[in-house]
């Protein structure tokens, strides 16, 4: 692709989808959360959340424990080790790319301005 | 004819040729407008997931609106007529702490089946240290207001309670603007005893009941206005907002 520009390749792919990125968002501010919290904050359907959790846990960012409770199966999620150090690395490849993009539409601004 | 034709010919191709590339460079900058949005969309959704993740806990307002009721309701109990056994007091007393006990256990049950589970961080260890060095500043208030000074400490220290949950907790993006109308309110409670209406140390006293009904009254309003804040912060899901 050798019109994508090259900065967008450095973004974390796996993270950087609306709806894994959520999910790895509010299990990075918290111990853990349950199915139930995770459908609430982010709004996906139940299937997607599922789905989402799932490459999560293939890829070994979170872990995933099920204990069954009153008859019902009660779902906790909690980010691992390598899934910590994971966000923090996508945030600060995400930061650096907005400062560039900023800085590149106030230049292509001023050049239009001129 | 094809002379005079030529030079209209080469001013139609340049300018199409200029608004060609004033065009190119509009749709380059868009191009960068469109991923700095996208960029900052993406940041103001996840900082919003982030702020209810770490404000879950502290925004359950409605577990701690029967003890700032108590506040309102304690001073009351003693325009209960004389002729009572005293141990009714007593025991209104204990069965109010029961319910209070009860309502918390309650309403934590009702926040976890309507929003679902979150087990926060533990605090660090200078954030106890803080807290400690907090609750020890009101021990010192109490002492400072027996020395009967023109403004209440202990009432400027709930104004400062205020005004750090509102700081402490998501900062001003929680946007708990009514956290500082609340901490103005009580400080200027705190400034009642420089009138000379009611000491210092008599003006949260049960005694006394205008301060405690009155602080009792704005702690329930920020309770439940914390609630309310919890409520509409789970109303603007990724989904909907992505759609």
């Amino acid at each position: 692709m050798p019109d994508t520009p090259p900065r967008f390749l450095e973004v974390d792919r796996l993270i950087h989808e609306p709806a894994r990125l959520a999910i790895l968002t509010v299990l990075s501010s918290c111990r853990s959360a349950d199915f139930v919290f995770l459908h609430n904050v982010t709004g996906l359907s139940k299937g997607n959340l599922s789905v989402q959790i799932s490459r999560l846990e293939e890829a070994e960012l979170v872990t995933v424990e099920k204990v069954i409770e009153n008859k019902k199966t009660h779902t906790t999620v909690a980010l691992t080790k390598p899934g910590r150090s994971a966000m923090d690395s996508y945030w600060k490849t995400m930061d650096k790319i907005r400062k560039r993009s900023r800085a590149e539409l106030i230049r292509g601004m001023a050049s239009n301005e001129a | 004819m094809s002379h005079r034709l030529q030079p209209e010919a080469g001013a139609i191709l340049e300018q199409a040729s200029s608004e060609r590339s004033r065009i190119r460079e509009h749709s380059f900058a868009g191009c960068f407008s469109d991923s700095v949005h996208d960029i900052n969309w993406f940041m103001e959704s996840t900082e919003r997931i982030r702020l209810i993740s770490k404000s879950y806990w502290p925004l359950q307002g409605l577990r701690w609106v029967p003890l700032w009721l108590f506040l309102v309701l304690k001073p009351w109990s003693g325009i209960l007529p004389n002729h009572r056994p005293t141990f009714i007091r007593d025991y209104l007393t204990i069965v109010t702490f029961l319910f209070c006990v009860s309502w918390f256990r309650l309403s934590a049950g009702y926040y976890r089946r309507r929003f679902g589970r979150l087990q926060s961080k533990p605090p660090s260890g200078w954030m106890w240290l803080i807290g400690l060095a907090f609750l020890a500043g009101y021990v010192f208030c109490m002492f400072a207001d027996d020395k009967n000074p023109p403004v209440s400490f202990v009432t400027l220290w709930w104004a400062s309670y205020l005004v750090i949950q509102a700081v402490a907790i998501g900062g001003i993006s929680v946007r708990r603007y009514y956290y500082g109308i609340a901490a103005v309110c009580v400080t200027i409670l705190a400034l009642v005893p420089s009138t000379g209406w009611v000491a210092a140390n008599q003006l949260l006293l049960p005694s006394h009941p205008s301060g405690l009904v009155f602080l009792g009254l704005v702690l329930t309003t920020v309770s439940l206005l914390d609630h309310f804040q919890l409520v509409r912060m789970f109303e603007h899901p990724l989904e909907s907002a992505n759609a």
